[in-house]
């Protein structure tokens, strides 16, 4: 798993205590549930630019 | 009275235009101090503006649904001259020098603009409790939210302010309020209309639209031509079996169940279909903005105490989130909209819940579903989000009443540009069951 907290000292971000346990455990969530969908992106997979109609 | 029976009484002089806004203006000054809906009115601009409609119409110059209609627009819209904040405490001063575009089609088409709408701070969240310019509060029931973000223009439709207002939709922020206030809202295919002169939070996720009374209204200010004998006979609604109709409250699923058979009854094919998992789809688009809200805020970090906490707190996410993963999420989303274009080989639209519950009560973090407690964003927006991931249009309208009287929203779905079809179901629907 990442270390939100080191990346926020690193990016000098002031993440005080009161909101340091909501931003992590949100982003936490986020990489565990983007993990699964990631591995299925094919190498060569361009990004999303609009509905094809 | 609605967009459609305005104009009729307006052709038949029956009203005049200046009539017309000024019954708008006396009940936003009426109704505004207990609903929080309006956070600027342009009252001297629209009188002037319905005095030099009444003209044209005098002249024979008619310039189609619109013309002489009171509407809102969601204070996100830069209007010309007229304080545009985002509901921010940073705009607050903001004057823009131009109108969005959506606001400069609406004028031209003959739309009288009565005010700005309240809405929730920089259309981040679903609740419209604004910490810098105070709560919308839901007409149905004051001590509900309207949803969000467009909760004031929700809120001006529902408690007949005015017959028409405009909404930004990033992950359901138009729909959102219009199930929870009780009317009708497009979120239309991305792109259509541009967001030009909007207020950004998400350059990818970001749609506007109109909300309205009814389904016909809303396709009048699309600049569709409202259904008049909506026919369905044959069309093939797709019920999704996975994810949509899963952890309801029971009084949105029996709402739904009943839509889903007034359909049937009314010809349609509505049959179950399988999608794969728009749980995917929601975490891309949650990553997505939060990336990119973050990217466009970022300049104001060091202002906290501007910010609501709720606000603060998503910005911080976002400027967490290292630019591979935000490029990974446009990239998976592309995938994602390959594989879920496929239902369009087993149907023509797909009929879905718009939330998972009735408006929650100001303050109200969590609400509990069969015994599950569920986050009130995530139990808003579930059901809305991966529309706006796609890019698909998205209709959302009442199906219904919850035992506390309070409104059921309905979600149409169709391909990319499918919005005619979205306007036919949704009249045939309204008009079955029966009056607002």
């Amino acid at each position: 798993m990442t270390d939100w907290a080191e990346i926020a000292a690193a990016l000098s971000l002031d993440l005080r205590e009161q909101d340091r346990a909501t931003v992590i455990a949100a982003l936490e969530k986020l990489e565990r549930d983007f993990a699964p969908l990631r591995r299925r992106i094919p190498f060569d997979e361009p990004p999303w630019t609009g509905p094809e109609q | 009275m609605t967009i459609l029976e305005a104009g009729r009484a307006l052709r038949q002089k029956k009203i005049s235009v200046l009539e017309m806004v000024s019954e708008s203006l006396r009940r936003i000054e009426r109704e505004n101090p207990r609903l929080n809906a309006f956070l600027t009115i342009t009252r001297e601009e629209a009188l002037a503006r319905a005095a030099e409609l009444d003209r044209e119409l005098a002249r024979g110059i008619d310039r189609g649904p619109l013309h002489g209609i009171p509407v809102a627009h969601k204070d996100a819209f830069h209007t010309k001259g007229v304080r545009t904040t985002a509901g921010t405490k940073i705009l607050r001063d903001f004057i823009p020098e131009g109108d969005a575009d959506l606001v400069a089609q609406m004028h031209q088409a003959g739309a009288v603009m009565v005010g700005k709408t309240n809405l929730h701070e920089l259309c981040h969240g679903i609740t419209s409790q604004n910490p810098h310019f105070g709560g919308v509060r839901n007409p149905r029931d004051l001590s509900r939210i309207p949803g969000g973000s467009s909760g004031g223009s929700g809120a001006a439709v529902a408690a007949g302010l005015v017959p028409l207002a405009t909404g930004t939709d990033t992950g359901g922020s138009i729909r959102i309020p219009a199930a929870y206030c009780g009317v009708a809202g497009l979120k239309p295919t991305f792109g259509k209309p541009s967001c030009r002169g909007v207020t950004p939070l998400a350059f990818t996720l970001d749609h506007v639209g109109p909300m309205a009374a009814t389904v016909r209204d809303v396709a009048a200010a699309f600049g569709a031509a409202p259904p008049e004998h909506p026919e369905i006979r044959g069309l093939r609604i797709g019920v999704p079996g996975n994810f949509f109709f899963t952890g309801l409250a029971p009084e949105v699923a029996s709402a739904l169940r009943r839509a889903v058979q007034i359909a049937a009854a009314l010809g349609a094919m509505a049959g179950e279909v399988r999608l794969p998992d728009p749980e995917e789809l929601n975490t891309a688009g949650r990553l997505i903005q939060l990336s990119e809200a973050a990217s466009i805020w970022r300049r104001y970090r060091e202002r906290r105490e501007d910010f609501g906490a709720d606000v603060f707190a998503l910005l911080q996410q976002g400027l967490l989130i290292p630019a591979t993963d935000y490029v990974d999420a446009q990239r998976a989303r592309r995938v994602l909209a390959r594989d879920f274009a496929r239902v369009w080989a087993q149907c023509d639209c797909l009929l879905t819940p718009a939330t998972a519950i009735t408006a929650p009560r100001i303050g109200e973090s969590v609400v509990s579903i069969h015994g599950r407690e569920e986050d009130v964003r995530l139990a808003s927006t579930r059901l809305t989000r991966p529309f706006n991931v796609l890019g698909w249009p998205a209709l959302v309208m009442p199906c219904g009443v919850s035992p506390e009287g309070l409104p059921v929203g309905l979600q149409l779905a169709a391909p990319p540009g499918g919005e005619e079809t979205l306007f036919r179901v949704g009249a045939a629907l309204e008009d079955a069951l029966g009056p607002r």
